[in-house]
């Protein structure tokens, strides 16, 4: 392994390595958001990051699913980086 | 790698608290409470005692010197393991090698939790984890939802299914065919019967996990007293001989590779199968660490008890029954008898090869038993065989 680390631009888009679906608001400030997918999303440059799955129901996600990024403004401050169906925007 | 010390060690007595519901009882006390029994088990007083390994809740700061304090114990070789629900085979196979050093004589092993009584205390109730804040993952997690153990697991399950169309049936056979092993443990906290159909209508906990996919929270303890074969020949109990202690660890994490799919058992049992001399045929008895059911059908593989991808069959073609060709998790695991973080998975093993249950929870004649453990972030794998003879 390399000491050797720069930061390259993303293309945001990837595909769906896994998957859960939660029906149960284990927070409540996530009442809302039931029932919401977590994926582990694996990007076309090679790294897997947890995200959400937006943009379409819950029993359409698959494993394997292409997506791409979308940003959500979560507030002023905070940007999150969820993923959605390739050709849903 | 080379193992010299297969049946050199001995598993020489056990013991537990009680199980599931324990009010008034705190993880130390419970842990205590095993301790003693072990060493009743063993016909040992606590002076014959010079070494302690533990584990307890992970936000009790060096436990193993609250355990020895509250038993009146000073030893010459202690600590606690950090390895999450490997660290219980760890233990074994550590205290082996500290024997084999010259570090101590006897070691007791022990792991004990207060989770149910945490988990329903008025102020517990607004947790969202048993994990203590500091060790808490921060980056990407909570912000998206992603909260707790059975999310983790479930990632693997979702994945297995899909390359190799594993179902929520076979997943479910896991779960009924322990529970009926509970059924006929009485000291287990999940003793009423579960059908498939309930299984299947349970509520989600985190899809594709309902509630019988996942192990109940529990207060209860387990331990193990280890020395040499040849002095606990002269105990009172016949010997567990340890054949094999082995471990993998996934460090890369739960994510990389195909580690969801492919755990750290494959190269831990590899190992252990190798120290032993023995294969997966040859393994009258398996206690798994069954944290979720998708983690025990993926040991099965992992192990090399059926081929990678076929567990959900194997598990539900009854294999895993008492009267099945590898009955497993036989005192009910943790999803029934209670989770104990696989430190009864220990206890099980060793009254199996001791031969001492009533008939119909008797493997027959059962000469070899694996054990296994897993965790710390499910990336830590940990495996024994343990047998009736050297």
């Amino acid at each position: 392994m390399s000491g050797e680390f720069a930061w390259i631009a993303a293309s945001g888009k990837g595909k769906v390595h896994s998957f859960v679906v939660y029906h149960r608001a284990y927070h409540p400030s996530l009442a809302d958001a039931v029932p919401y997918v977590v994926a582990l999303i694996e990007l076309d440059e090679g790294p897997r990051m947890i995200s959400n799955i937006v943009g379409c129901a819950a029993g359409e996600v698959r494993c394997d699913m292409p997506v791409e990024v979308t940003f959500e403004n979560v507030s002023d401050s905070v940007v999150l980086p969820k993923f959605q169906p390739i050709g849903r925007s | 790698m080379s193992w010299n010390l297969r049946g050199k060690y001995a598993i020489a007595g056990v013991g537990q608290s009680a199980l599931g519901a324990v009010p008034g009882c705190t993880a130390v006390g419970l842990l205590c409470e095993a301790i003693k029994n072990a060493l009743t088990d063993a016909g040992l007083q606590k002076g014959d005692v010079d070494g302690l390994i533990t584990r307890g809740p992970d936000d009790v700061y060096c436990h193993h010197q609250r355990i020895g304090a509250a038993l009146g114990l000073n030893v010459t070789f202690s600590t606690t393991l950090d390895n999450g629900g490997a660290s219980q085979c760890l233990a074994v196979g550590m205290a082996c090698m500290a024997i084999e050093a010259g570090l101590c004589h006897t070691v007791v092993c022990g792991y004990g939790r207060d989770s149910w009584s945490r988990t329903r205390s008025p102020e517990a109730r607004m947790r969202v984890s048993l994990i203590p804040e500091p060790q808490q993952a921060k980056e990407f997690g909570p912000e998206f939802g992603f909260i707790g153990a059975a999310g983790m697991h479930a990632l693997g399950a979702q994945r297995h299914m899909h390359l190799y169309g594993t179902t929520r049936e076979q997943l479910g056979a896991i779960a009924t065919t322990f529970r009926s092993h509970a059924q006929r443990n009485p000291a287990a906290q999940m003793r009423e019967p579960l059908t498939m159909q309930q299984y299947l209508n349970a509520r989600w906990i985190v899809e594709p996990f309902g509630l019988y996919d996942c192990s109940p929270v529990t207060d209860g303890a387990g331990a193990v007293v280890v020395t040499s074969a040849e002095r606990a020949r002269d105990l009172k109990r016949p010997p567990a001989y340890i054949l094999a202690a082995s471990s993998a660890n996934n460090l890369k994490g739960w994510f990389a590779d195909e580690n969801m799919v492919q755990t750290a058992a494959k190269r831990s049992g590899e190992i252990a199968f190798g120290q032993a001399g023995v294969t997966p045929a040859d393994i009258d008895t398996a206690q798994l660490y069954d944290c979720f059911t998708y983690m025990a059908m993926v040991q099965l593989e992992d192990y090399g008890f059926c081929k990678k991808g076929d567990g959900g069959a194997f598990a539900a073609s009854g294999v895993l029954a008492m009267n099945g060709a590898l009955p497993t998790n036989t005192s009910g695991g943790q999803l029934s008898e209670g989770h104990v973080e696989g430190m009864l998975q220990i206890v099980e093993a060793v009254r199996q090869v001791r031969h001492e249950h009533p008939a119909d929870r008797r493997v027959a004649d059962a000469q070899l038993a694996l054990v296994s453990g897993h965790g710390g972030n499910t990336v830590c794998h940990s495996s024994l065989i343990l047998g009736r003879q050297t």
